[in-house]
């Protein structure tokens, strides 16, 4: 669960300050599958930071799975980020030298879990998104759905409490897209708690509550009628 | 993250850049061969100078005068006589045997041959005192000494040079035109020593010291050389040698008594300093190898922004990144390191084809190398190893 309560961020550039965000509050139960929308520059990115706990509010309140998180320090941040937050980025950011596999292990490898279990989850997670057979290989050698897909896995690996999904579908072709977009509806129907920031509304259709955003406010709510569930048939 | 993890990375990243590794690496290589091969001259240097004057006598100690000394640099003195050195030997108990050395040069004729050579006046103890054996005939015996007879030991080289395959012993030659018989030769080959003389040249003929004084017309002794009875007892002959010196000469004799050992020490001391400023050298380079690790490390960091991003995002704490990169920089210091032994190693040994001194590479300076270039690896790791750490996550997930 995700309490967000008059949270703001306020970044101070020379003498101008900038409101990324303004007394936002929002709550995100567990197994929902909400989208922030905006145009760019709306403060949906920076949101994203705060509740992936890579940035901290200026102020206000973020609560997550009972835990105060604007009082955490560093350490305990990167540690939240590795066990309770999973990332897909637009750009997918994998680790170009290493496999599939090793790639999805990274979050394993600093929760200090050891090798072999470590391979085992991995591998896992990898068949989740269905590319037990593209395991060893490299990213470069991956479509660019693949890649994404084996940001998913290496998001899921940990077991997070929720996925945050920054333009998953931003960098990938249609087809590839809606692939993407079946894998996390999967996930959602496992119980996982997803949010996804998208400038696109047919992506957003997908899941069940939109976030409209606006110079740093939160501009309205929309609840999704007419959800568009994606089904991809290479994906279990 | 355990310590294997982070050694495995840091192949994995320093395999990635092969051609650059390697680079940094030779820098390192060059820094540790060169401290190695350094400190190496210095130890051959050191064995070679200790091992020649351990050769040159069984519990030696020699008399002469200080060319330290201010007379003795403008020739205000006399040597020892032949009657003083004797009761310096009555007055020193712990001195087994002496043997004076008178030197003359002259020429020696046998046939129609002629050789330049140096004649050493000695007694019959010289030999046992130098340590320098017999090869056939005998040497100048104490009659020999007290009758003043014209015999002479003549070295295994000259040997040949003269009489070839005929016998040598027997053979009568002239030296400054005198008669002598030849009574010994020398064993094989001894090394020269260039500390004291050049008493063991192949041109050095021996004759009865009575001869020389003879020759030269008085007694006074140039060296004088002592055996103590027991290696033990060294320092105690020194100090008897010493004590009996002032009671001959008083208090401001301008000679000195030197032992094997002080000379080893004498020459160790100079020679330690002659390898600290060679090590020195050698860790210079070592420092410029290690600030081309800091230099690679940190364009490393740099490159690697988006990557130190995605893994801060995925939960590595700062000290997960502190220690990639430290171990990053240690490892390129190790590998560098142990192809600086093997390459210190070969050039120690080529230096010792041309030096007088045999290779000498101790566990200590390879011990050393390896310890240095792991502080190196730190040192210069350190900092950008830190600022890897510092990143904000945010800022270097955005770098491109």
């Amino acid at each position: 669960m995700i309490r967000v309560t008059n949270l703001s961020k306020i970044y101070q550039t020379g003498s101008i300050e900038v409101r990324a965000l303004l007394n936002i509050s929002l709550e995100v139960v567990t197994g929902e599958f909400v989208a922030i929308m905006g145009p760019s520059g709306s403060g949906k990115s920076t949101l994203m930071n705060v509740l992936g706990c890579l940035d901290r509010p200026t102020s206000g309140c973020y609560q997550l799975d009972n835990l105060a998180v604007s009082t955490l320090d560093d350490k305990e941040l990167a540690t939240i980020r590795n066990r309770k937050i999973g990332f897909v980025f637009q750009t997918f950011n994998l680790l170009g030298r290493t496999s599939a596999v090793a790639n999805v292990e990274v979050p394993l490898m600093y929760g200090g879990v050891n090798r072999k279990a470590r391979r085992q989850r991995a591998l896992e997670a990898l068949a989740k998104v269905g590319l037990s057979p593209r395991a060893f290989h490299k990213p470069n050698e991956l479509s660019g759905g693949e890649r994404q897909r084996v940001a998913i896995a290496r998001a899921i690996v940990s077991n997070p409490a929720i996925i945050l999904a920054d333009e998953p579908t931003g960098a990938l072709d249609t087809k590839s897209g809606t692939e993407v977009m079946a894998i996390l509806e999967g996930l959602h129907q496992q119980g996982l708690t997803i949010i996804v920031v998208t400038h696109d509304r047919e992506i957003a259709n997908h899941t069940q509550r939109i976030y409209h955003f606006r110079d740093g406010e939160i501009q309205y709510i929309e609840e999704v009628k007419n959800r568009v569930i994606a089904v991809a048939d290479r994906v279990s | 993250m355990g310590f294997l993890e982070c050694f495995l990375l840091a192949f994995d990243s320093l395999r990635a850049n092969k051609l650059r590794s390697a680079l940094t690496l030779l820098g390192i290589v060059i820094g540790v061969s060169s401290v190695i091969t350094m400190v190496s001259i210095g130890e051959g240097a050191r064995y070679m100078v200790s091992s020649e004057i351990s050769g040159l006598g069984a519990n030696l100690l020699w008399i002469q005068a200080d060319y330290m000394n201010e007379e003795v640099k403008k020739g205000n003195f006399q040597n020892l006589t032949l009657e003083e050195a004797n009761r310096m030997a009555q007055l020193a108990p712990a001195v087994a045997a002496m043997s004076p050395q008178l030197m003359t040069g002259g020429q020696l004729r046998y046939q129609n041959k002629s050789e330049d050579i140096s004649i050493g006046g000695v007694n019959e103890h010289f030999l046992d005192i130098r340590a320098i054996g017999l090869g056939r005939g005998r040497f100048i015996a104490d009659l020999d000494v007290d009758l003043g007879r014209r015999v002479a030991v003549i070295s295994h080289r000259m040997a040949e040079r003269l009489f070839g395959s005929t016998d040598p012993i027997g053979q009568t030659v002239r030296i400054r035109d005198q008669q002598f018989v030849i009574i010994g030769v020398l064993e094989g080959e001894k090394s020269g020593m260039m500390v004291t003389d050049s008493t063991t040249g192949d041109n050095y003929v021996y004759v009865p010291v009575t001869v020389v004084q003879r020759m030269l017309g008085h007694s006074r002794v140039p060296v004088l050389f002592a055996q103590a009875r027991d290696p033990r007892v060294v320092s105690d002959a020194r100090q008897q040698l010493a004590r009996a010196l002032e009671l001959i000469r008083g208090p401001n004799h301008p000679f000195e008594v030197q032992s094997q050992d002080s000379m080893v020490e004498f020459f160790g001391t100079i020679i330690a300093v002659f390898t600290a400023i060679l090590g020195g050298i050698g860790s210079i380079s070592l420092l410029v190898g290690g600030i081309g690790v800091m230099n690679i490390m940190l364009v490393s960091v740099t490159e690697r922004t988006k990557e130190i991003g995605i893994r801060k995002a995925l939960g590595a704490q700062k000290g997960d990144l502190l220690r990639q990169f430290l171990i990053e920089s240690i490892v390129l210091c190790l590998v560098g390191g142990s192809f600086g032994i093997i390459f210190g190693q070969g050039g120690s040994q080529l230096i010792a084809v041309f030096a007088p001194w045999p290779a000498m590479i101790s566990l200590l300076s390879i011990g050393v190398a390896v310890g240095f270039s792991t502080f190196v690896g730190i040192v210069f790791g350190v900092y950008p190893a830190y600022k890897a750490a510092q990143l904000d996550p945010i800022d270097a997930l955005r770098y491109e």
